[in-house]
């Protein structure tokens, strides 16, 4: 227990992961299916992700002191745990990578510009590797810095726009094909409760866990549904134009431009989003990394994964098209196995467990 | 060396920053200003002349002055596509072409059939903020973008601030590019864009002075631009119709927001002008055999009256006699009737009543609209149920 975090921690990276992705294009890519239904989307697949935390939960009281990797071997046997960690990392690579992809496109159009958007993931990778580098408990200890900045930027964002609201929107506007299509499609997007399996060795965890972690995983899930439902109801025929979700909402109102440009707010926001998801992405790189090569330390894991990521960015994923793309289509059945078969197997894991132990 | 870099490794962090600050540092000393490098675009104002677009800017050159005086310039090009004229302006301008600090962008006469790809071309390709405002001038918009900057220190917040102060107590909905989106990809394809109009007789009577009394009082006019009241209708891109400010007024009677306005009332050639200081109003839509009807209660305010001399004098409703109240719901009901008919006539669903049945009445809505061969003609299918009373009455 050397490296633990408390379960606090533990909360608020979950609360991290869950953002990821949702507050800038993905309201915009639903609405193109689903319209106003993609509200119902988010709320399918937030269930979805309540139904693993709590998969999570059972296995982690069932094994407190194992990692996943353990739990994994000693069931499936070792070289297909060593398999789903393979799969976890290319999972994680193009999670990676759409993060730094969608925030990249945001901020070249806010801040830089004409700069190019190599030189952002050079020096963001150079940050991440640096704090990476600090260790877990050092890398929980920031994000418990920053949360509270974002989740108050994220609450101002959303408060200015309540000004702008005028109608509510259109519920169950679409057809059953149209949703299912946008839950299906944009699968890769949800599912973040996964991180939390990966990191189950270095949590502290007692009795109380359960409520906290449960606690910072519904109050976000609440302010993204509620900074989705703004969205749809101040665009409910040009969602599909607002590729910027949290930006966009804020930036409505022609008045803005008398008390000068308001989205600085969601900038800020965004940018220390980007940096503490991108370095548990990264953290979770490297571990995984150290977990299929255990004696490398964990700078030379950094390295491998820092000269893969930015390798990978500058030859095959280098548009944003490229990785929604691959994000959308094979990245599905990625997510599919590891976001929600992965914690089914581990149910099966503790049923049998649980008939092992009431028979013995 | 060991020892060195011992030494130096607890300060790694400090040390990879300084190593990235010494990479950019030099290459940011050699560049020139933001400013020298990008064009600040504060109004954009495009024109169609014989199949060409002709582009207009108000660029604004920040100076390095004690006083504190803005610099505006007008630039004009004129090409086959819009993409070309913003290219010939990037030469001329010897700079790059950016919207980011744009506030208003002007459409003249003859370009407003094209608004569509205009809007599409700024607002995707060039990232223009969707929430600009969006004017549609009488003539042509660099006319209107040179005379304004001649008379006027900081042209941009004058178009503007006429616009914006409008869509609070004139308009029923914000002029903006997002607004007008909105309407044409919703189900009625209909939009609008408010005007500005030159006032040709100010210009007229500034020149015949001799450009006024001093250079900055005639800088500071504001008079050269006027903002009638007027609109225009556009059905799935198209213009259709130009909307009188009367029959504008008529149209804000459905909108919570606008509170404030006045009442004309006429009975044998004499004309009565009531303040309305405040209004509350009940929508509701049903459909009752298949027939969409839309109920409106109004409860007006009114508090003073205009007298012949131009002065003006509280009132209190109740002392009002039984004919001037009738005569000033009468007067309500036919700027009501006015607008809607021209609505109606020119199938734009600017007050989304399409959305309002479709949101309150949606399976009974669906059913009506299958039974019409086009669901556009749905607004003529539609009854108006309109109630009104005075409050105090």
């Amino acid at each position: 227990m050397k490296d633990c975090i408390t379960t606090r921690q533990t909360a608020i990276i979950a609360s991290i992961v869950i953002f990821a992705n949702k507050i800038l294009a993905l309201p915009s890519l639903l609405f193109q299916y689903a319209r106003g239904d993609a509200l119902l989307v988010f709320l399918t697949m937030f269930c979805l992700d309540i139904a693993v935390l709590f998969i999570f939960f059972a296995l982690k009281n069932r094994y407190r002191n194992e990692s996943f990797f353990e739990i994994l071997s000693h069931k499936l046997t070792k070289p297909i745990a060593i398999l789903i960690y393979i799969v976890l990392l290319v999972y994680f690579f193009l999670e990676l990578l759409l993060n730094f992809n969608v925030t990249g496109v945001y901020f070249k159009n806010q801040i830089y510009h004409n700069d190019e958007k190599l030189i952002f993931m050079v020096i963001s990778i150079s940050i991440f590797a640096i704090v990476i580098s600090g260790g877990f408990k050092g890398l929980a200890r920031t994000f418990e810095f920053f949360y509270y900045p974002i989740i108050l930027g994220c609450l101002i964002c959303l408060l200015i726009s309540f000004f702008n609201f005028n109608e509510p929107l259109i519920l169950f506007d679409t057809s059953f094909h149209n949703y299912f299509t946008a839950c299906y499609k944009y699968l890769f997007s949800f599912g973040d409760i996964l991180i939390l399996f990966l990191i189950m060795d270095k949590i502290k965890y007692d009795d109380k866990s359960k409520k906290t972690i449960l606690l910072y995983v519904l109050s976000t899930m609440g302010i993204i549904l509620f900074g989705t439902f703004i969205f749809l109801s101040l665009f409910p025929n040009t969602g599909f134009l607002h590729s910027n979700s949290i930006s966009d909402i804020i930036l409505l109102s022609p008045e803005i431009f008398s008390i000068g440009r308001l989205d600085i707010i969601a900038v800020t926001t965004v940018m220390f989003l980007t940096l503490c998801q991108g370095c548990i992405y990264g953290y979770m790189l490297c571990d995984l990394v150290k977990k299929l090569i255990p004696k490398a330390p964990l700078k030379l894991s950094i390295f491998i994964v820092s000269v893969v990521f930015l390798t990978l960015y500058a030859t095959v994923f280098k548009t944003i098209d490229i990785v929604i793309f691959s994000a959308t289509t094979w990245g599905i059945y990625m997510a599919l196995f590891l976001q929600y078969i992965l914690p089914i197997i581990c149910t099966i894991f503790l049923i049998g467990k649980r008939k092992k132990e009431e028979s013995s | 060396m060991k020892r060195f870099l011992s030494k130096i490794k607890p300060y790694s962090v400090f040390l990879l920053f300084f190593i990235a600050v010494l990479m950019f540092f030099p290459e940011n000393l050699s560049k020139s200003a933001e400013s020298d490098r990008n064009a600040i675009i504060t109004t954009v104002g495009v024109d169609k002349v014989d199949d060409k677009f002709s582009v207009t800017f108000l660029s604004f050159t920040p100076t390095a002055s004690k006083e504190f005086v803005e610099v505006y310039d007008v630039v004009s090009e004129e090409a086959d596509s819009l993409s070309e004229a913003l290219r010939k302006m990037e030469l001329s301008l010897g700079k790059v072409v950016e919207f980011y600090h744009t506030e208003n962008l002007l459409i003249g006469s003859e370009a407003q059939d094209d608004i569509v790809e205009i809007l599409d071309y700024f607002v995707k390709e060039k990232t223009l903020a969707f929430s600009s405002v969006l004017v549609g001038t009488e003539g042509s918009a660099k006319e209107f973008l040179t005379k304004v900057h001649e008379k006027n220190e900081n042209p941009s917040n004058v178009i503007t601030e006429l616009m914006i102060y409008d869509s609070k107590y004139i308009y029923f909905n914000k002029p903006t590019i997002e607004v007008f989106f909105s309407g044409y990809y919703s189900d009625m394809k209909s939009s609008f864009i408010g005007t500005l109009q030159l006032n040709e007789e100010e210009a007229s009577q500034e020149n015949q002075q001799g450009g006024g009394d001093s250079e900055s009082e005639s800088k500071t006019s504001r008079k050269i631009i006027k903002n009638t009241g007027e609109i225009r209708l556009f059905k799935d891109g198209q213009m259709v119709y130009k909307m009188t400010p009367q029959e504008v007024t008529g149209l804000n009677w459905f909108q919570k927001n606008i509170t404030e306005g006045y009442i004309k009332t006429q009975q044998d050639g004499k004309v009565k002008v009531y303040h309305m200081d405040n209004k509350s109003i009940n929508q509701k839509v049903t459909m009752e055999d298949n027939q969409p009807i839309y109920k409106l209660n109004l409860v007006v305010n009114i508090d003073k009256q205009e007298l012949d001399d131009g002065k003006e004098k509280h009132i209190e409703v109740n002392k009002l006699s039984n004919e001037e109240k009738e005569l000033i719901k009468e007067s309500i009901k036919s700027e009501i009737k006015s607008s809607i008919d021209r609505i109606v006539e020119y199938k734009v669903d600017v007050i989304d009543l399409y959305d309002k049945f479709y949101r309150d009445e949606r399976r009974k809505f669906k059913k009506f609209l299958d039974t019409l061969q086009n669901k556009d003609d749905f607004l003529e299918k539609v009854i108006f149920d309109i109630q009104i009373d005075l409050l105090g009455d």
